[in-house]
């Protein structure tokens, strides 16, 4: 694969000190803050950042295509020299798809559904591409290059008839690929896509934009929260945060010598797979919002190295001291030649927990967190059956972390909702903390209230995991209502700010409504709604999935520290293997409804057995 | 995702004078009888007359002041209609509740009969069964009530079916709490401004639907105030005065989009909510 | 780009993608679903003779001399001294071979009365329709294209002061202002003639679109507001195709879903607009017919016109029904792995 082509004089794509705001409610909010990158032919760059950093916004405005709202405050997009700002909107329009182009992140929603693949990648296609003649000659001229453009992502000749909602994600994100560059575009813009896909089909998705970038020799952008994409598929890297860009430079070098806090800061709280910290040094805090950033370095609240000039000085790229220049590696950090090799990645312990060996004897099913023997379940639907569960053994030890790894609809969430009661297997035993559940129908209430001090659960999504109308307390009163009856105000009061303290969040949080959290903190109130019922096992849905790195570190290092405290069990559900390294003492894969290995989690990662193991291991995106 | 919001104080005058409206509306309904005690002295030997300086909009047949008319008939015009929306929220929110929340066979049951019910005229219905069965005004609000729900019962319905797998509402669940209290406490507040605002918009529904009923002769007996009533009976007059009929017209009409008005604004509102 | 040129296989065929669009266990579950909803429905109005207060026979027998003899005779020729469901039996019967009686007020038969006045109906639905068509669609897409701007609260605002005026109302003004003003069309009556017919046929059908407009707009606009906010309308956007294809290839047709779906409203709208339009337009119509039978309790003609409609909403809803799998591939189909199974 190419390496970076050396820039040349007019870059393909320069943004130059790009300024959004936000104009909806009178006075503008800034949204971005002089934003500056270059994209060469050929080169393939990538713009990382956490939620709300404002790496969309930054393509959105490249490509004419921000949303209501938003508008161009400052500065100047150029394509190939030209300022794309000055250009009438209809010749804007004309360089869309076949100058520049844009491939959105979820494959579910970016095709339309009523139309066919190759319908939606012929409208791409440049008007006077096809023979001259009218229609059947230009029917199947159309048509055969309809066939070209989908086996160039790798697809047969019979998806062009096809629905998009007969064909699985990551043939989706190949079709819209195609569609995407039907226009031939010079630019491909990516914005997160491989986030909606499979750990097997992100890098293969990864895989074809880099290889048709080298064959096409057109610039690529690849838009991500993920730090794994980014720096694997990115020949330059631009750090992006609150708005501005932080650190600018070579993948390679960007990983191994960060030239600004918060990327080293972001490296340190990635978990590794193949090594276990002792702790993941998390951000404190979370992404100032919008309206609330100051004219100094936006990191300053969280760094670890802020000085009184960092608030005051507006943000200032330099060249990283003794960085090759070629290509450049710049800072926005004051003090990155005074902390110089300070900077290198935050030195993590590793440790080797074993948590649990092999051939350790099973506890009794009433004395484990969680017993399941034969556990079964079909989906019913006119479309044909599913079977989401297929005979499935599983144990928690008391205080135990385990692991539930495997792809979408490998079964593993339907486990987890049967053992919390929210879902029935049609068959066989499922004992939760001693108290046995029926297959067959859904828990009553009565036993759901038996089972609420047994099992409690942590859900991925964490804007919807409260209830928007109630604030934090009502939320974790009525949790603690429910399971332990009904409390003196005072006394509940006092416990609702024990559990908040529990998690990390200060007392005066009770009084606050879910609008007004980050994702985070949501997520930690409903760890704490959890806990206030003394669970034995808490489940955890991909409860960090939806996070950002910086806070996922956060999460996971407090899960840790609880289950240490506390002694419940943890049944940890994920599709990221690093996750499962950090956290798990016991790890089990699913795929397809069955549990296809399962033992201790060094073990498991380090000698795969199942050979879906493996090739979820080799999908694991490394830097 | 941010949207535009370009200046909101048209938008905003507009919501209060849709509200001084509806106020004056309950005013005259609650106490326009009361107020105006004469309201309906005949004066045969003055006829059908057109807008004078006693009569600001002139007279009916009968001699009687339409003004007055318009301000005592507005209880018998409103009164049903709200009985409407109100009975038609009760009955849809119950029923959508339960549907929603139990599933299964009460769902596919109420979930047909709301579509039936839908795709029916409300207003021919009315007028034949209660035309047909002879119950009068009574029949007539009852009728529409039921066939007035169904908007109610998908709504609340699909709320509670979208909702039901929520996290939270999952969470509220492995708490122990019991389905009934889950819907009622976490499910139904979450749908209720929508609810409210839908109410606003099928009172306006009722308000023309029983305006359309007196006109055709059905519900109120001839002679009262009732505004459609009071059109029916004028629409002969448009040359003498043509004020008796397109008076009461245009206050229909006025509550009407009144109504309307504040019910769209208030989904609008919490749409809004919604997406930020 | 070397990339050998792969074989193309060709197209299917338009047979072979209607049978595709219209799988033929769905339309089969849906017309068995429209004969139990018609049953349902005749069932329902035959329920109105039971519903009139008093004996049947007396409703049957109307203002006529009620003697022992008549009434006799018309519980015979009603089976009405038999269980109400073999009365039903018979009246389906009867109504299977298109006899619907005899009309109690005119003595005519029930099919005659109806035969002359259906015809002039139909023409003023089938105008109002189209007027509320031409108005409603592209005004709705104009409001969601410039939504929350003025265009679109002026549009809304007319749609809410149509939607809140009963047909009558409009009516009403039309005639003062388009035919006693200004003298425009006619006022009243349904005119001789294909050319005068229409001519009268003007206003009513003005009316009747307005108000059947209002619905048509706020369906479409919601629709096509959902529609734009999609992914795919900017995914189209970004790779460069053309706003024309765009608005009626991406927007309108996934728009096309809901609005039509809606149709038993604007049907439901429809008739009961042409009641209204036709008694104060005075055009000899089933709508006064319908009026006139149930003031003097003429129940052979409300059950008759009752049915009519019942068979309209019937049919309206099975054509709704059909039209989704065809405009919606995901109908057609079921998806591969169930929703279900996460």
């Amino acid at each position: 694969m190419a390496v970076s082509a050396p820039v040349p004089a007019t870059p393909l794509l320069a943004v130059e000190g790009l300024r959004l705001a936000a104009t909806a409610s009178g006075t503008p909010v800034p949204l971005l803050d002089g934003v500056s990158l270059t994209v060469g032919r050929g080169e393939s760059v990538a713009i990382v950042g956490e939620s709300g950093s404002g790496k969309s916004l930054t393509m959105r405005a490249a490509m004419g295509l921000l949303p209501d709202g938003v508008e161009v405050t400052g500065g100047t997009v150029r394509l190939d020299g030209t300022d794309l700002g000055t250009l009438p909107p209809r010749e804007r329009a004309a360089l869309r798809g076949h100058r520049m182009s844009l491939l959105l992140q979820d494959p579910f929603t970016m095709l339309h559904p009523q139309l066919t693949c190759g319908r939606q990648i012929a409208d791409g296609l440049r008007p006077g591409f096809a023979a001259p003649g009218g229609g059947r000659a230009r029917r199947a001229a159309v048509r055969a290059e309809v066939v070209r453009r989908l086996a160039e992502v790798g697809l047969d000749a019979a998806v062009a008839d096809r629905h998009p909602h007969e064909l699985s994600g990551g043939m989706r994100q190949r079709v819209a690929t195609a569609a995407a560059l039907a226009g031939d575009p010079d630019l491909l813009i990516a914005d997160e896509p491989t986030t909606a896909l499979d750990a097997a089909n992100r890098r293969a998705v990864l895989d074809l934009l880099g290889e048709l970038r080298a064959r096409r020799g057109m610039g690529l952008v690849l838009v991500t929260h993920d730090l794994r994409a980014a720096f694997s598929a990115g020949d330059r890297v631009h750090v992006l945060y609150a708005g501005q860009i932080l650190e600018q430079g070579p993948a390679t070098r960007l990983h191994t010598v960060p030239g600004h806090p918060y990327t080293a800061a972001l490296l340190a709280a990635e978990p590794s797979l193949t090594e276990r910290y002792a702790e993941l040094p998390a951000l404190p805090g979370s992404v100032p919002p919008p309206g609330s950033r100051g004219s100094g370095c936006p990191f300053a609240d969280r760094c670890p190295h802020t000085a009184g000039l960092c608030r005051t000085t507006p943000l200032l790229a330099t060249p990283v001291p003794g960085a090759p220049q070629d290509p450049p590696h710049l800072t926005a950090c004051l003090r990155a030649a005074e902390l110089g090799p300070g900077l290198a990645p935050v030195r993590r312990t590793v440790v080797e927990r074993g948590g649990e060996e092999e051939g350790d004897p099973e506890p009794a099913p009433e004395q484990a967190a969680l017993h399941l023997r034969g556990l079964h379940r079909v989906f019913r639907s006119p479309a044909g059956d599913h079977t989401a569960l297929h005979e499935v053994d599983l144990t928690v030890r008391r205080g135990q972390i385990v692991a539930l790894a495997g792809e979408s609809g490998s079964g593993k969430t339907t486990l987890a909702r049967i053992a919390a009661g929210l879902e029935s297997a049609d068959r066989g035993t499922c004992v939760v903390g001693g108290v046995p559940l029926t297959a067959g129908r859904r828990p009553t209430t009565a036993e759901r209230r038996r089972l609420a001090s047994r099992v409690q659960i942590v859900f991925q999504d964490p804007y919807s995991s409260l209830n928007p109308l109630r604030d934090v307390g009502a939320t974790l009163r009525e949790a603690l209502t429910a399971t332990r009856g009904r409390l003196p105000r005072a006394e509940a009061d006092a416990e609702v700010a024990r559990l908040l303290d529990q998690v990390r969040l200060p007392a005066s949080y009770a009084r606050r409504r879910p609008a007004a959290l980050s994702g985070g903190e949501r997520q930690r109130v409903a760890v704490a709604r959890a806990l206030a019922a003394r669970p034995e096992l808490l489940i955890c849905d991909e409860a960090v999935a939806a996070l950002d790195v910086s806070v996922q570190a956060q999460l996971l290092s407090l899960l840790g520290q609880l289950r240490d405290s506390e002694g419940f069990a943890v049944l940890f559900i994920t599709h990221d293997l690093a996750v499962v390294r950090q956290l798990a003492d016991r790890a089990v894969v699913m795929h397809r409804g069955r549990v296809v290995e399962q033992g201790p989690a060094a073990r498991v990662l380090d000698r795969p057995e199942h050979p879906w193991t493996r090739r979820m291991l080799d999908g694991h995106l490394t830097p | 995702m941010t949207r535009v919001r370009r200046s909101r104080r048209p938008g905003r005058l507009l919501t209060a004078a849709c509200a001084t409206v509806l106020a004056l509306l309950a005013l005259a309904a609650c106490f326009g009888t009361a107020l105006l005690p004469g309201w309906d002295r005949q004066d045969l030997a003055l006829g059908a007359a057109m807008p004078d300086a006693t009569h600001w909009l002139g007279t009916d047949a009968l001699g009687r002041d339409i003004a007055q008319l318009l301000v005592a008939g507005a209880r018998s015009t409103l009164a049903g209609a709200a009985l409407v929306a109100l009975g038609a929220m009760v009955l849809g929110n119950a029923l959508g509740l339960l549907a929603g929340y139990l599933g299964g066979r009460v769902d596919a049951v109420v979930h047909r009969l709301a579509d039936l019910l839908l795709a029916l005229p409300a207003l021919l219905v009315t007028l034949v069964v209660a035309g047909i069965g002879g119950g009068g005004y009574a029949l007539a609000v009852g009728v529409l009530v039921v066939l007035t729900s169904p908007g109610d019962i998908r709504l609340v319905r699909s709320a509670v079916r979208e909702q039901r797998h929520l996290p939270y509402v999952e969470a509220a669940e492995t708490l122990g709490l019991s389905r009934a209290t889950v819907a009622v406490r976490h499910i139904w507040p979450n749908v209720l401004p929508v609810v409210v605002a839908n109410t606003l918009l099928n009172f306006a529904g009722a308000v023309v639907s029983l305006s359309a009923l007196s006109f055709l002769g059905l519900g109120v007996p001839p002679g009262a105030p009732d505004w459609g009533r009071l059109l029916a009976d004028n629409r002969t007059l448009l040359y003498d005065n043509p004020s008796a009929a397109l008076a009461p017209a245009l206050l229909i009409v006025v509550a009407a989009v009144a109504l309307n008005l504040l019910g769209d604004r208030l989904h609008e509102a919490f749409t809004d909510r919604g997406r930020s | 780009m070397s990339t050998p040129p792969p074989p193309v296989p060709p197209a299917p065929g338009v047979a072979a993608r209607l049978g595709a669009a219209l799988p033929p266990r769905y339309v089969a579950r849906r017309l068995a679903g429209t004969a139990v909803l018609l049953v349902v429905l005749s069932a329902a109005v035959f329920a109105l003779l039971q519903l009139a207060p008093g004996d049947p026979a007396r409703t049957l027998l109307g203002a006529r001399g009620a003697t022992p003899e008549a009434l006799a005779e018309v519980r015979a020729r009603h089976h009405l001294d038999q269980p109400v469901l073999v009365q039903y039996g018979h009246w389906l019967g009867d109504l299977l071979r298109l006899d619907l009686g005899t009309s109690i007020r005119t003595g005519e038969s029930v099919a005659s009365a109806l035969g002359d006045r259906a015809l002039l109906t139909c023409q003023l639905v089938g105008l109002g329709f189209a007027t509320a068509l031409l108005l409603g669609l592209p005004l709705g897409v104009l409001a969601a294209f410039r939504e929350r701007r003025p265009t679109d609260r002026a549009v809304q605002g007319l749609g809410v002061v149509t939607l809140s005026t009963p047909a009558f109302a409009s009516g009403l003004a039309l005639i003062y202002v388009c035919a006693l003003m200004l003298g425009w069309f006619p006022a009243y009556g349904a005119g001789e003639g294909g050319l005068d017919r229409l001519r009268h046929l003007v206003l009513p059908a003005v009316t009747l679109g307005l108000a059947v407009m209002a619905v048509l707009l706020k369906l479409t606009r919601a629709a096509v507001v959902r529609e734009l906010a999609r992914d795919h309308v900017t995914f189209a956007r970004a790779r460069g195709v053309g706003p024309r294809t765009v608005l009626f290839r991406y927007v309108l047709r996934g728009a096309a879903v809901p609005v039509t779906a809606g149709a038993a409203l604007v049907l439901a709208y429809l008739l009961a607009g042409t009641v209204m339009v036709e008694t104060v337009f005075a055009l000899p119509g089933l709508g006064p017919l319908l009026v006139d039978s149930i003031t003097f309790r003429d129940l052979p003609v409300v059950q008759a016109v009752a049915l009519a409609v019942a068979t309209l909403v019937c049919l309206a809803n099975l054509a709704a029904d059909l039209a989704q799998p065809l405009l919606d591939p995901r109908l057609r189909t079921p998806a591969p792995t169930p929703k279900a199974a996460r």
